[in-house]
């Protein structure tokens, strides 16, 4: 439990560093690539794609998402279809996507431009590799792959921003991603 | 013997048929769809037609899991919101679907604001899908669910007691998007189907090609999704 409750903790913080105050003998670190990065660029195209209510967008299914698409916060009261995505739930998504498997996905985000990355539940289930009630969504290396495994190993941001957008672009809704920051 | 032998034989067709009868636990049980269908009301008082059962999840009976004939590719119902809030069925509107494999078909709301593509008239629909009713578009996508209520939840009292966030006219939630609404007023002509004797009256027309998003397919090789 205590365990849990410090996962969350680290998670929620923006990780590495810090670790269990109150059980510094059982301290574990978790680590998961960089969360502004993943708020304005993969967390839109992952709303879309994956978080629809009849996929992951539903409060009974692992690596759960919220969106404006898509399902709403509990704690919040929006509606399906209303308003924009919230700080809320970008962080629940945040954690959602980094807690599937926190010791693979902390080294991916250790190695960055690593291999390893194609190992991860997330990135073999949205390809088809893995048992997927959804089936096969992504082709490797396709925008939408790009997007979300270039999040995770670290990329250029700004590679990540344009692969996102293409994936988006394809959609029937009109998103316009934020600039990436200066390098 | 011979008709020792014929009894027992009914006997055991007897039985067969009653376990058939209180519903044979297939491999393929699913709890979840289970659960839907048995929460849904009673069959409307005019018996099962093509106008019946309106807002509710068509495909989770029309479908090999439930039986229902005919099997569907997708079903729904559209209405429009009038002042007072209440909705009215919107007869006569085409419904355009489009798969992610550039193929997409037709299908025109009777008076009860049921539409519906049979699944023999779309075997193959790659999912995601896109939709259009009327001028409306859909912004975001269908990933697996065949049945339209599955997200456009309609409301309940229920629901509205246990959810601060239903909307009690169009049942818009933080978990469902609601009635499809139009406006019968703004639909261009040439998305009205059914009551212009000049346009056909069969239900559905398929078209390949076109897809949405414009160039190759909108997302790859598409999902294998669909109700189960
Ligand atoms: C609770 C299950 C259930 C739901 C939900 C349901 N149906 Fe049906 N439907 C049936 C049954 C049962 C029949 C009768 C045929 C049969 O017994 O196989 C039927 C019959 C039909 C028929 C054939 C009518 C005829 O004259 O042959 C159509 C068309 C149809 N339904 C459309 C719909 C549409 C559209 C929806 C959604 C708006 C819907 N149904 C929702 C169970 C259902
Ligand atoms: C996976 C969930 C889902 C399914 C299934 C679904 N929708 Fe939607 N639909 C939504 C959401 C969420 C919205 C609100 C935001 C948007 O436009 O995407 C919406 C909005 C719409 C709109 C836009 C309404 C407006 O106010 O302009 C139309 C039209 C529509 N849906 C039609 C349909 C039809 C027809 C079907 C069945 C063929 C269907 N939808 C199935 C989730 C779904």
């Amino acid at each position: 439990m205590k365990k849990l409750a410090c996962l969350g903790l680290i998670l929620g913080a923006g990780f590495v560093s810090g670790g269990c105050i109150d059980e510094p003998e059982r301290r574990i670190d978790f680590a998961c690539a960089d969360r502004e990065v993943f708020v304005n660029f993969v967390s839109p195209m992952m709303e879309r794609r994956c978080g629809t209510l009849d996929c992951h967008g539903h409060d009974q299914r692992p690596m759960r998402l919220f969106g404006e698409l898509g399902l709403r916060h509990p704690q919040e009261l929006n509606q399906t279809g209303g308003d924009s995505t919230t700080a809320r739930e970008l962080d629940a998504n945040y954690r959602s996507v980094c807690s599937i498997e926190p010791e693979k996905t902390t080294n991916v985000a250790l190695d960055p431009g690593g291999q390893s990355v194609n190992k991860l539940y997330l990135v073999r289930k949205a390809r088809g590799q893995e048992r997927h009630k959804g089936g096969k969504v992504f082709d490797p290396f396709d925008d939408a792959d790009r997007c979300v495994v270039g999040w995770l190993r670290s990329d250029n941001p700004r590679a990540i921003r344009e692969a996102c957008q293409a994936a988006l672009n394809k959609l029937p809704d009109t998103v316009e991603l934020p600039e990436a920051p200066a390098p | 013997m011979v008709r020792g032998k014929f009894v027992s034989r009914t006997t055991w067709l007897a039985l067969a048929g009653l376990v058939m009868a209180a519903g044979w636990p297939a491999c393929d049980y699913d709890p979840v769809i289970q659960e839907a269908i048995e929460d849904l009301p009673p069959e409307d008082p005019d018996g099962p037609s093509e106008f019946h059962r309106a807002g509710q999840s068509c495909v989770d009976c029309h479908s090999a899991y439930y039986g229902a004939d005919p099997d569907l590719a997708i079903g729904g119902t559209v209405y429009e919101q009038q002042s007072n809030g209440s909705l009215d069925p919107v007869e006569g509107v085409f419904v355009t679907i489009f798969d992610s494999a550039g193929a997409s078909q037709k299908a025109c709301t009777n008076s009860a604001g049921n539409f519906f593509v049979r699944l023999e008239d779309w075997e193959d629909a790659k999912f995601p899908l896109a939709v259009q009713v009327g001028n409306r578009y859909m912004r975001s996508l269908i990933g697996r669910d065949r049945s339209c209520a599955g997200c456009h939840e309609l409301a309940t009292q229920t629901k509205v007691n246990i959810d601060p966030t239903v909307d009690p006219s169009t049942g818009q939630s933080r978990t469902s998007a609601g009635a499809i609404l139009v406006e019968r007023s703004t639909i261009p002509i040439e998305e009205q189907c059914g009551l212009n004797p000049a346009s056909a009256s069969s239900s559905t027309t398929t078209s390949t090609g076109s897809g949405m998003g414009g160039s190759g397919g909108m997302m790859g090789s598409g999902g294998s999704g669909g109700g189960s």
